[in-house]
């Protein structure tokens, strides 16, 4: 084809990214998906709400829309948006005229088997797939996938699905993303499918905010003017974005600052329905260590991923880019290497931080344009061999991670990386983005990695990376949980720890007691013990969703060692689906199929998401009325006494209990006396 | 802390129903107190100002800042269960020594109180508050006079 247009592959490639960044709103978005080969009219969403409770640590997220089907014969409803960071999937529900239909996650073929049959015979029927981390026909890359059947003509069909994830907090500042825009990186799904992101009517995000600690402010980046701000306490906050119509073409973020100069801290959050049963837990702990900021020159490497899946992208890493630069002090120096099917340097060798460089370096950036395919490994090599060894220096990785060309095993990175005594921090530019191999890569360096969408504060996320960066870390931090036997357990081997940055373990443990928890870490050569005791309790029913937050965290765990080459494909396979099915999660290997309760009594298919999710909705209902509740666990024996600059505000209370007893006993005294 | 903050974090409150119950607490047992024992009142009072803030800097390192009323109330508390000696004294005695006991263990307030937002409970104060009300108390009784000691 090119011989015929007579136009060099290469020119070509540029014309065809050049209109790919023209289509971009309609391409790169959450929405309806039509095969490009159809004639009907798109399927069309009606409304599209989202309710948010961020709670303690993780948030809940139920996604209520109603499909609208315009054309004159019935069709299949496809919806597709990316998959949102360690969330679960956890519900689907379908309202299809007088029929309610409910969710059970099975195999996934199986699932993809008893949806095309319920759909051929005209029964109604949905399934749920996603493309977690593994490309799957007809499923874009990281993204999940909800088939509904049948749509009748000129009927709508309403769906709700809810997922959870965890969410920390970053030197203060907590950040949720409810992601729509599609990052772009999956050519043969965009070539398969047209999308319609339009919200014909409502589209609306609502968010509960409920913190144990006071929060300061909340913030949605863009949409500042339309967000309504309902502070109830302290840390008890409402928004709402209400819009008469919409489009799914761009992410929601809601960031909220939590009051300066909280004192470092233990947080915990369990489930164990039963004495007798083991029970799951989140472990949070933000360290309360004063790490002192690096005050010699250092040297940065950027590197930057320009290929074409970083088409939508290359005006928020420019930006970054030359943010980051304007944040660099005297005395410091940098060089900077682009990458597409294969690396080079911009600059030639270090460059000075000067006014004058940084202004000439951010304008060459600002001008970068994108080219054909992703060879990371070529970029990350390039960058780690740029290193002099008499300085220290951090390599600044900025891509999406999608390697198509060149070296793309995962193994090959981790053995790469093992090579150099260098810590690469990694920016992974938005929604399907390739996080298993970002983490990957900041795992085995020793750095860390951040999901930037396009609509973040990029200023803020620079900011939180530069504190990190710039500051001492502890190092070979690993926790230990002593007293109640734990097990199953993930992140207890934390490595380094960064400014700002918070600890998160989920596990497993078999009886409640008292248990002493300690984090061992050297800071500056020198060993240092965090410690701290408390009980972790026999019988908890507040938190049934952790027990799917912690098998998630498996999977994640699994992932990581089957891309390090630690687990074998089909024996990582194995335990993923084995997860999914037993804590009803969607994963590569497991599908949601979603159908009326005759239609599962007649396939013999058990009810145990639907048992999972009588018992969450049970205790989010108890949950709802509750006021925000602090979950420290370690105020009697603080983690870490002193804390940086701790301002914990404390009181002594007499109340209303106890100012009767105290009137008693005076009234008592009174009379005695009189 | 100041001298100043000393003294004078016993009076400020998180919040209004934080202030109230304290106050209300404060002024039963003061007037109660009072009308028993005033020096020995004055003196628990004159003690506990002190002691309390300095047990919550020693104790619970983490609170950066303390108020409420309630570690006086304690002290006064105390001071009247120990010298009434009845038993409608002793059951509130075992009932605010049960409601210590459970925040000490369980750093939680008992019932639930909007003391604000953030703001932790430090069931120290109430202990150290306590043991002032009690040493008074016991002092004042061996002496046999609700008099200081030295006036003897």
């Amino acid at each position: 084809m090119w011989q015929f247009l007579r136009l060099p592959a290469a020119a070509m490639r540029k014309i065809m990214m050049a209109l790919l960044l023209l289509l971009a709103p309609a391409l790169f978005a959450a929405g309806t998906l039509t095969s490009v080969t159809a004639t009907n009219k798109p399927i069309q969403i009606k409304d599209h709400v989202v309710d948010v409770v961020i709670d303690n640590g993780f948030a809940r997220t139920e996604v209520t829309q109603t499909f609208f089907n315009p054309n004159d014969t019935d069709l299949e409803a496809v919806y597709g948006f990316p998959v949102p960071s360690s969330a679960s999937l956890s519900e689907i529900t379908i309202w299809n005229g007088e029929r309610i239909l409910n969710g059970e996650v099975i195999e996934a073929k199986e699932a993809k088997r008893v949806y095309a049959e319920e759909r051929d015979a005209g029964n109604d029927a949905a399934l749920g797939e996603c493309a977690c981390t593994k490309p799957k026909d007809e499923v874009e890359y990281m993204s999940y996938q909800f088939s509904v059947s049948p749509v009748r003509k000129q009927s709508e069909v309403k769906i709700r699905f809810v997922y959870y994830q965890p969410l920390t907090i970053d030197t203060g500042v907590g950040r949720y993303i409810y992601p729509l825009a599609e990052g772009g990186t999956d050519d043969a799904a965009s070539s398969f499918w047209t999308r319609n992101p339009k919200v014909e009517q409502r589209f609306a995000v609502n968010v509960e905010l409920k913190s144990g600690w006071p929060v300061d402010e909340v913030r949605v980046p863009g949409a500042e003017a339309e967000v309504k701000v309902n502070k109830l306490t302290d840390g008890h906050y409402k928004v709402t974005l209400d819009r008469n119509t919409g489009d799914l073409s761009r992410d929601f973020v809601f960031y909220y600052r939590l009051r300066e100069d909280l004192p470092g801290r233990a947080e915990l959050l369990a489930y164990k329905p039963d004495a007798n049963k083991p029970g799951t837990f989140m472990l949070t702990v933000t360290p309360g260590v004063d790490l002192a900021p690096i005050t010699s020159g250092a040297d940065y490497v950027f590197v930057l991923d320009v290929s074409g899946s970083m088409a939508s992208k290359l005006g928020t890493l420019a930006g970054g880019v030359s943010q980051t630069l304007a944040q660099f002090k005297a005395g410091d120096r940098f060089r900077i290497f682009v990458f597409s099917d294969n690396a080079h340097e911009l600059t030639r060798g270090f460059v000075d931080v000067t006014p004058q460089n940084v202004a000439e370096w951010t304008k060459r950036v600002q001008q970068l344009g994108t080219e054909s395919g992703t060879n990371v490994y070529e970029g990350l090599k390039a960058g780690l061999d740029a290193v002099e060894a008499d300085r220290p220096t951090s390599i600044l990785l900025v891509t999406d991670g999608v390697t198509n060309e060149g070296i793309v095993d995962p193994k090959a990175f981790h053995e790469l990386l093992k090579k150099y005594d260098v810590r690469v921090f990694g920016f992974l530019m938005g929604n399907n983005a390739n996080w298993p191999l970002m983490r990957l890569i900041a795992e085995t360096s020793g750095g860390f990695y951040a999901a930037v969408s396009n609509d973040d504060d990029i200023i803020g996320q620079i900011l939180l990376a530069k504190s990190k960066i710039n500051s001492e870390a502890l190092h070979d931090a690993k926790l230990t949980v002593r007293g109640v036997k734990t097990f199953d357990t993930t992140g207890e081997v934390i490595g380094k720890v960064y400014r700002g940055q918070q600890l998160v373990i989920f596990g497993r443990y078999a009886d409640g007691g008292e248990a002493d928890v300690t984090l061992d870490a050297k800071l500056t050569g020198n060993d240092e013990t965090y410690a701290t005791r408390f009980e972790f309790p026999d019988v908890a029913t507040q938190h049934p969703e952790l027990e799917r937050m912690w098998a998630l965290a498996q999977i994640e765990q699994v992932v990581m060692k089957e891309h390090a080459g630690l687990v074998a494909t089909d024996e990582a396979e194995h335990a993923i689906r084995d997860l999914g099915v037993q804590y009803q999660l969607v994963t590569d290997y497991t599908s949601m199929v979603v159908l009326a309760d005759d239609a599962f009594a007649k396939r013999g298919i058990a009810r145990n998401n639907k048992q999972r999710v009588d018992v969450e909705r049970a205790a989010q209902s108890a949950r709802a009325t509750a006021p925000p509740q602090n979950v420290r666990v370690d105020r009697n024996k603080p983690m870490f006494p002193g804390g940086f600059a701790p301002r914990l505000k404390g009181g002594g209370a007499f109340d209303p209990m106890t100012a009767l007893l105290a009137l008693v006993a005076a009234i008592a005294a009174w009379r005695l006396r009189a | 802390m100041s001298f100043v903050e000393l003294v004078t974090c016993h009076f400020l409150h998180w919040s209004v129903q934080h202030f109230l119950w304290d106050a209300l607490a404060f002024a039963a047992l003061g007037i109660a107190c009072a009308r028993r024992d005033l020096a020995a009142t004055l003196m628990t009072l004159a003690t506990a100002i002190f002691v309390i803030p300095l047990a919550v800097t020693a104790f619970a390192p983490e609170v950066a800042v303390y108020r409420g009323l309630s570690g006086l109330d304690s002290a006064l508390f105390a001071l009247l269960l120990v010298q009434v000696r009845s038993r409608i004294a002793l059951l509130c005695g075992l009932a605010f020594i049960a409601k210590i006991a459970f925040e000490l263990t369980t750093g939680a307030a008992l019932f639930a109180t909007n003391m604000g937002e953030g703001v932790v409970a430090v069931p120290v104060a109430h202990i150290a508050g306590a043991i002032v009300g009690t040493i008074t108390a016991t002092l004042t009784s061996l002496c046999g006079s609700s008099s200081p000691c030295s006036s003897h």
